[in-house]
């Protein structure tokens, strides 16, 4: 529904501009133009002036009914946005302010991107490669912290290998997934992340390779995962609680419903 | 006929209970279950309502004489359809027999699933019913 939000607020004002450059052009008289091309253009705006007003009024119009019937089902990025922070104050309540940015709650949304498209020939050619994949993107964040992550989660539903993370893991079995206590992803190791007993023990625990746990900028040791999914049960994405303390959620127990509750609400904005 | 509620605490109690690890959605944990006897169908009808409002696929039969009608994305439980016609004593009836093919038709359905959230949610179902047999007979009973 986004989209088509987006592309009427386009069409409105593409149709506005061309209101103001066909008022300008208007004025001009055909007979005095040198170029025999824009002598014809301008001439045809002369003889067509009713038709193009109609038309353009008619964009801008149309566009702007779109855009408020879209309203009624476009998502709410400040809702969510405050969902996930009253979800963060509640989950961590008793972290001190200074270490809040250790723990975060991130909203993923399932997402297939333009660059992941199988360009190479050499993919053509394996069926699991050829396909355009999906994956769990970031959608909005708690905090004001690590806005922006440029790694996406890969999921896939006839492959439970092939989801990666903990979320990829929730997004698969349609459910909730929580890990604690995951190793220290250890930062003095150099070199491949593959020749390291402690990154791939790591990795392992949070369903991952080392190459990609590498790539991730937070190395979370306490990670909540739970699918959130439309009012029609449509999978939607995934909501996440993760902490870089291994017992980041104190007695998980008793934030489970707050992270149920969180996710229904999510439900309802998306 | 008003429906009756079911308990279903006791189970949702302990699908709740589990929290490190795999566990299954809140939108696959029932809020609450009903059961009312449709007297022009002859059948029991027992609901289980969720958080959200997931339209129903088609209804299908786990056998001659239960159906079910599962969620169109999820595959959540929504409805049991118990037929009442008892064909050995010939009468309209759903005795703790009947509520025990129930349970063996979810076993038998449970066994062919594949997809964790929905094994989960008939394993969940067949405990409300097992610790609702009594209260399924009296519905069924009017």
């Amino acid at each position: 529904m986004s989209v088509i939000r987006t592309l009427a607020t386009v069409v409105e004002w593409i149709a506005a501009a061309l209101l103001a450059i066909f008022a300008v052009i208007r004025t001009l008289d055909p007979n005095s133009i040198q170029g025999q091309i824009w002598k014809d253009i301008v001439g045809e705006i002369h003889d067509r002036q009713v038709e193009i007003v109609l038309v353009l009024a008619f964009g801008t119009l149309t566009s702007k009914i779109a855009q408020a019937a879209m309203d009624r089902w476009a998502t709410d990025r400040r809702a969510i946005k405050a969902v996930l922070d009253a979800a963060h104050k509640s989950v961590f309540a008793d972290v001190a302010p200074e270490e809040h940015y250790a723990h975060r709650v991130t909203l993923f949304r399932i997402t297939r991107r333009f660059r992941d498209l199988p360009f190479a020939p050499w993919k053509w050619l394996d069926s699991r490669l050829r396909s355009w994949p999906y994956s769990l993107r970031m959608y909005a964040r708690s905090g004001t912290s690590y806005q922006s992550a440029s790694a996406g989660l890969f999921v896939n539903d006839e492959d439970e290998d092939a989801n990666e993370g903990v979320a990829g893991k929730a997004w698969f079995t349609n459910a909730s997934w929580t890990v604690t206590e995951l190793p220290e992803w250890p930062n003095n190791c150099t070199g491949n992340p593959e020749h390291s007993e402690e990154r791939r023990n790591y990795a392992k625990k949070g369903f991952m390779t080392p190459e990609k746990a590498h790539t991730i900028r937070v190395k979370s040791r306490s990670l909540s995962a739970h699918v959130v999914r439309k009012p029609t049960g449509v999978r939607w994405g995934v909501l996440m609680f993760d902490s870089r303390d291994p017992k980041g959620f104190g007695e998980p127990a008793e934030k489970k419903p707050i992270m149920e509750l969180c996710a229904y609400l999510l439900s309802q904005l998306v | 006929m008003a429906p009756i509620q079911l308990r279903i605490q006791d189970s949702v109690d302990d699908a709740k209970k589990r929290t490190v690890g795999l566990n299954l959605s809140t939108f696959d944990i029932p809020r609450s279950a009903s059961a009312v006897y449709d007297q022009t169908a002859h059948a029991l009808v027992i609901r289980f309502q969720y958080i959200d409002r997931e339209g129903p696929a088609p209804a299908q039969p786990l056998t001659k004489d239960i159906t079910v009608v599962t969620g169109k994305n999820s595959g959540k439980l929504l409805l049991i359809r118990i037929n009442a016609w008892d064909e050995k004593s010939g009468q309209l009836r759903v005795t703790f027999n009947k509520l025990a093919d129930v349970n063996r038709a979810l076993d038998g359905a449970i066994s062919s699933l594949k997809r964790y959230n929905q094994k989960e949610n008939y394993h969940l179902i067949r405990s409300v019913l097992s610790s609702n047999c009594s209260s399924l007979v009296s519905a069924a009973a009017g």
